[in-house]
């Protein structure tokens, strides 16, 4: 069901904008691993007062003390690396209040990610944060004027030292739990927010957390304060790291590649796609045509592309404008490539063409059976005769060319031990070699395939060793090409087949072999002898290269077992359709389109995982109401374990929403103390485990005083073997007359792999309280989703409408506008859940 | 260990038994299955003795039962002590296709002495019924640790009642473990009275092996003074198309303290499987307490699961709506606890019981 929604232009391109990454351009990165050195480091480059400095190493000390938990998911907790992870990282010197300040690459970063644009469409105030620091954050004038405190936590400790100090840790203490003590440890950013009395923000505060760097931990520290009948609303923004990657190329005809099947990376390595991504794309689309036509290959604006650019490694000349392969070999084989966003590219710029690394010989193919493949592949084709079912092996030849004749009769009796058959059509000008053989004809179809357009190589061809490889293309170059000496002695090979399959394994042949050839499409045609026959061409890929010379479009570089192929062409199209893209399972994460290394879209950290361990207090002093949003959509490979506790006092009310969509393992469990008569909590929690994710989530509620009340609301779905969980604590001291509590868990399970799990835990004190909790587990409804397709709609529209409709008690309390992106990932998360 | 966090171990001293002050009850009167019209039983084939003489004339039954742990690693202390030093155990064998529809009887009375483990098996045979009685007793008023455990099997087909009823004197430190294994399409009908003991602690588990196998649980708690009870379930669906339902209510008074723990977990290839849990607790006094904790493990997604959990005190409505019919205050408030109960007491299947029971309950409050 595409999405048709629009009537806001601040999500529009969602999705699209986190397709990229970004090289790391830091101004202080802290070694791997922790220790006091690093702790002592960052307080020294934040210039922290003494105090602070003590909490850090004190918490560090209670971090290195504190067993792992043993309850939970232990084996993936477990998995996290402390001493693999960077605890610190600056990529700016300071918080800007101007978004035309901020560091261009950041704000590119940022403006893909429409903050700016959010920001004037709808939010009081804005803090981004990008690795360890904030880099934006501005909140609006008249909020500043009634005194509303809207800062990055380094610069609301260095601005509002008092208050930071009169609350900092004492909702959690570093005691709490080692990921607690880790934050204090290492804190960096995370928003500090103080409502002074009776101030209402009617708009929400936003802060937007984004990893950039590999291996990097994000350790942001958020305090809010509400002050005396004040009311404010928070919304954290967890963006996923190329959740929605793009590529429009079509070589590996990536939108039918399926997760486990093995494709190249940019080093020529055969490594395992361990996801595949898909997203409905509107916008321009990128055409990088290569020196060689038939490699031009289309993508996004935003996917990085492998590649030199070209002034690093032009030569000093002058003058000689024209020709644009003026550059130094030399340079280009000691540049170091970047990742080049493809919009960025320029028309001459030079592009990685790496060389398939892997060899393996495969001895049952013999030097005969390639030399006859090379004829099989150029002039053969191999049938069962229609009427007799006889197999049948023909190659067909010029009658004049009793040389290719000769040769291939002669390898197809060593293959056979069976005499080839010739049969002459004078008429044609046509002489068929023929032979009866049940192997020949397997062993074509299972090497070469069958049918002209179609005819491709098997994947043990093409991992044989490149001199053999060559025999292959010896024999074939006789069937298909030509040569022709030219003047400057070199002698031009040209080659064409309809097979695009076979004209890109052919190139790869070649590269194997120390030749980069060109490749030129020619278009099909319709052509009419004088006899009036009409002859319908196809499509045709023409590979020609020159031998003996050095250098022939590209050059070749050994040392990275790659050819560098400069740029043509840049051409732009708009495109409205379905763009796709690869996850790869080893570094670098990146693939080759049309033969070229284009990146994956994500941060290149896939292999390592990432570490986001927040830690989130806040007060609500009487009368106060303090709503927090999260809607959390780390990519897989990040681990999530936030503590986020709310203190409220008398009559306040604290709100948490809290989504979860993304990270491999999240431990999330919001809490609320009600520690004045008459407070009231919420907690509402949607939990969405794909595969490979544990959402570990749930919610806490202490009552402590009369009057006190609370609600859970939690739902999750698990799919593709995804495990939702909820954990929860409703814990009621004696003193905590007539208070209420409902709690209510719902949980949907898509397939039989997937998992979820229930822990409650109430603990009720004295007979003054009222519990309830419900909680139950299910597929989706056979009798809903009858009904609705009963009504006309498809099958995989009445589960996205059922699943939208079971988030919707968490849904319908966001922001319309996350209302909508929710509803619009879901869908996308949904997507093949059905069939 | 989250199993043991809410009740201490060392109430039980097993470490006593070390040394050479312990003395171990005798389950004497036990010995008699309490006016049995046993001869009919003897009829059917069906065998009631004690498990010392059973281990000797049905070997080659019981060995395999008696050699496995019954229990999971968490309870492993408690039920090494029971293998080692149980003493009075009983043994019921029913054959296969035999109704033995007059309930059997077994009474663990334990005499003098520090510490009483007992320790029974019960099997019924293919397409077989029977209905059975544990009761607790305790003979003296003197403290005593009891580490009980026992072993329902059902086969295919057959069918089981099973009454556990816990009265022991409030100085007892009980722990009492039931695993009953379910074959394909067995029943079991299973309900639990606890209101004895100073320190309790019990697990049952029920393991829904075969396809098709049902169970209903049912347990009353009544709770007074500083008593302390810590029950854990375990309903375990490991065959397709298997049921089970649970219900569990409590009644705190004065000082008194409920853990109610229930494990619901589904596995894999437990497809179509539907299972219940409820838990309710009635809070009586300022000082009572009730912890529940009701766990889902859900492995598969052919399931329809749902477990509900409440705690609090009688709804004041409700009272003032009594009381304004013209009943007083405690009149209104037995009443309730009345009604509180009554959905399990309605599941009882013999009329006697069911009455004997109500009238239990409203002598303990």
């Amino acid at each position: 069901m595409p999405y048709t929604g629009g009537f806001l232009d601040i999500g529009k391109d969602y999705q699209s904008k986190y397709g990229f990454s970004d090289p790391e351009k830091l101004i202080f990165k802290s070694k791997k691993g922790l220790d006091r050195e690093i702790v002592e480091q960052i307080s020294s480059i934040k210039n922290e007062p003494d105090w602070m400095r003590q909490i850090r190493l004190e918490a560090l000390e209670i971090f290195f003390k504190k067993p792992m938990p043993n309850w939970g998911d232990t084996e993936l907790m477990n998995a996290i690396q402390f001493g693999e992870i960077y605890y610190y990282l600056k990529s700016t010197d300071k918080t800007e209040k101007n978004w035309e300040d901020v560091p261009e690459a950041i704000k590119n970063t940022f403006e893909k990610l429409g903050i700016p644009e959010a920001e004037r469409k709808f939010l009081a105030g804005v803090t981004s944060q990008y690795d360890s620091e904030a880099v934006y954050h501005r909140v609006r004038e008249d909020l500043e004027k009634q005194g509303v405190i809207f800062l990055d936590m380094d610069s609301g400790l260095r601005q509002y030292p008092d208050l930071v100090k009169e609350y900092f840790g004492t909702v959690i203490p570093s005691m709490d739990n080692k990921f607690a003590a880790l934050n204090t440890a290492v804190w960096s950013g995370g928003s500090f927010i103080y409502v002074p009395k009776g101030v209402k923000v009617e708009l929400p505060l936003q802060a937007y957390f984004r990893i950039n760097a590999k291996n990097a931990g994000q350790f942001e520290r958020t305090l809010i304060i509400a002050d005396e009948g004040s009311s404010v609303h928070y919304i954290e923004g967890c963006l996923p790291e190329g959740e929605w990657v793009s590529l429009g190329d079509t070589f590996c005809a990536i939108d039918e590649v399926k997760p486990g099947t093995k494709a190249l990376n940019s080093l020529g390595v055969e490594a395992e796609v361990i996801a595949t991504r898909k997203r409905p794309y509107k916008g321009d689309l990128v055409k990088i045509v290569p020196v060689s036509v038939g490699n031009a290959f289309e993508l996004t604006p935003e996917h990085p592309v492998w590649a030199i650019r070209r002034p690093r490694v032009s030569r000093a000349r002058k003058n000689r404008s024209q020709n644009r392969w003026d550059v130094s070999v030399n340079k280009i084989l000691d540049a170091e490539p970047e990742w080049v966003p493809a919009s960025q590219l320029k028309v001459g710029d030079i592009l990685c063409f790496p060389v398939a690394a892997k060899t393996q010989d495969h001895l049952e193919i013999s030097d005969d059976l390639l030399q006859f493949l090379g004829y099989y592949l150029a002039e053969g084709s191999a049938f069962f005769n229609g009427k007799t079912q006889v197999p049948t092996v023909t190659l067909s030849f010029n009658i004049k060319e009793s040389d290719k004749i000769e040769e291939s009769k002669k390898l197809i009796h060593v293959l056979t031990g069976k005499k080839a058959g010739e049969f002459r059509v004078p008429e044609k000008h046509e002489s068929r070699v023929y032979v009866y053989s049940h192997e020949l004809l397997a062993l074509s179809w299972k090497y070469c395939g069958r049918h002209a357009a179609l005819k491709q190589l098997h994947r043990d061809v093409m991992e044989l060793p490149p001199q053999r490889q060559k025999l292959l293309f010896e024999t074939y170059l006789k069937g298909d090409g030509s040569r022709h000496l030219r003047e400057s002695g070199h002698t031009l090979v040209r080659c064409s087949t309809v097979s695009r399959t076979l004209a890109f394994q052919l190139q790869e042949i070649l590269a194997r072999n120390g030749i980069y050839a060109g490749m030129q499409v020619r278009k099909a045609f319709q052509e009419t002898m004088k006899t009036g026959r009409k002859i319908q061409h196809r499509e045709a890929y023409c590979l020609h290269f020159e031998e003996g010379r050095k250098v022939c479009q590209a050059w070749k570089d050994e040392k990275r077992n790659c050819f560098w192929v400069p740029i043509r062409a840049i051409k732009k199209r708009s495109y409205v359709g379905m763009v796709y893209n690869l996850e790869m399972k080893s570094a670098p994460n990146a693939y080759l389109a049309r033969g070229f290394a284009v990146h994956n879209c994500t941060a290149p950290n896939y292999a390592s995982d990432s570490l986001h361990s927040a830690v989130v207090e806040l007060v609500a002093r009487p009368g106060a109401h303090i709503r927090y949003t999260t809607i959390q959509n780390w990519s897989n490979n990040v681990f999530n374990l936030v503590t986020k506790r709310a203190v409220a006092h008398k009559d306040a009310i604290v709100e948490w929403l809290d989504g979860n969509l993304g990270s491999k393992l999240t431990m999330k469990f919001p809490c609320v103390y009600l520690v004045g008569e008459g407070a009231r909590g919420e907690i509402i929690s949607c939990a969405f485990a794909g595969k490979g994710q544990h959402q570990d989530a749930g919610a806490k509620l202490f009552f402590c005083a009369p009057h006190t009340s609370g609600t859970i609301l939690s739902k999750s779905i698990s799919k593709d073997g995804g495990r939702a969980s909820y954990r929860g604590l409703v814990k009621a001291y004696p003193g905590a007359t007539n208070a209420k509590v409902n709690i209510r868990c719902d949980a949907l399970l898509m397939d039989k792999e997937s998992r979820s799990d229930t822990y409650p835990t109430m603990e009720i004190d004295g007979r003054h309280i009222q519990v309830e909790h419900e909680a139950t587990v299910s597929k989706i409804g056979e009798e809903q989703l009858f009904y609705l397709m009963s009504r006309g709609l498809k099958e995989s529209e009445a589960v996205t409408l059922v699943v939208n409709g079971f988030f919707e008690a968490f849904t319908k309390e966001l922001p319309l506008e996350y209302a909508v992106e929710l509803n619009r990932l879901i869908q996308m998360e949904m997507e093949g859940a059905v069939g | 260990m989250e199993t043991w966090r809410r009740t201490n171990l060392e109430r039980w001293n097993l470490d006593q038994l070390e040394g050479s002050t312990h003395t171990i009850a005798d389950h004497r009167s036990s010995r008699s299955l309490d006016r049995q019209p046993v001869a009919d039983h003897h009829e059917n084939g069906v065998v009631l003795t004690d498990l010392e003489t059973a281990a000797r004339t049905h070997q080659a039954l019981l060995a395999p039962v008696l050699e496995e742990f019954w229990a999971g690693e968490d309870f492993r202390k408690m039920e090494l002590a029971n293998k080692a030093l149980w003493r009075g155990g009983k043994f019921i064998y029913v054959p296969d296709g035999v109704k033995a529809v007059v309930p059997v009887r077994l009474i663990c009375k334990s005499g003098e002495g520090n510490f009483s483990f007992s320790r029974n098996v019960v099997v019924v045979g293919e397409g077989s019924e029977v209905v059975v009685l544990e009761d607790h007793q305790s003979e003296t008023t003197e403290p005593q640790s009891s580490v009980a455990f026992s072993r329902l099997i059902l086969k295919s087909g057959a069918k089981a009642h099973f009454f556990y009823t816990q009265e022991l004197n409030a100085q007892t430190a009980h722990f009492w473990h039931q695993k009953c294994t379910l074959e394909r399409e067995a029943q079991l009908f299973h309900t639990s009275v606890i209101m004895g003991g100073g320190v309790h602690k019990s697990h049952l588990e029920v393991e829904l092996s075969g396809q098709g196998a049902r169970s209903e649980l049912f347990g009353i708690l009544l709770g007074k003074k500083e008593q302390h009870f810590d029950i854990g379930t375990y309903q375990h669906h490991l065959g397709d198309h298997t049921y089970s339902d649970l219900l569990f209510k409590s009644a705190l008074k004065d000082g008194a303290r409920s853990i109610y723990t229930g494990f619901i977990k589904v596995e894999k290839q437990a497809l179509e499987t539907n299972a219940y849990q409820a838990n309710h607790n009635l809070l009586l006094s300022e000082r009572a307490r009730a912890d529940s904790t009701p766990v889902l493990e859900i492995l598969t997604n052919a399931v329809h699961c749902k477990h509900g959990a409440t705690a609090g005190p009688l709804g004041s409505e409700e009272l003032f709506y009594l009381q304004s019919r013209g009943l007083s205050e405690p009149e209104a408030e037995k009443m309730l606890i009345g009604g509180f109960f009554e959905p399990i007491l309605r599941k009882l299947p013999m009329l006697e019981m069911r009455e004997r029971l109500a009238a239990r309950v409203a002598e303990a409050l």
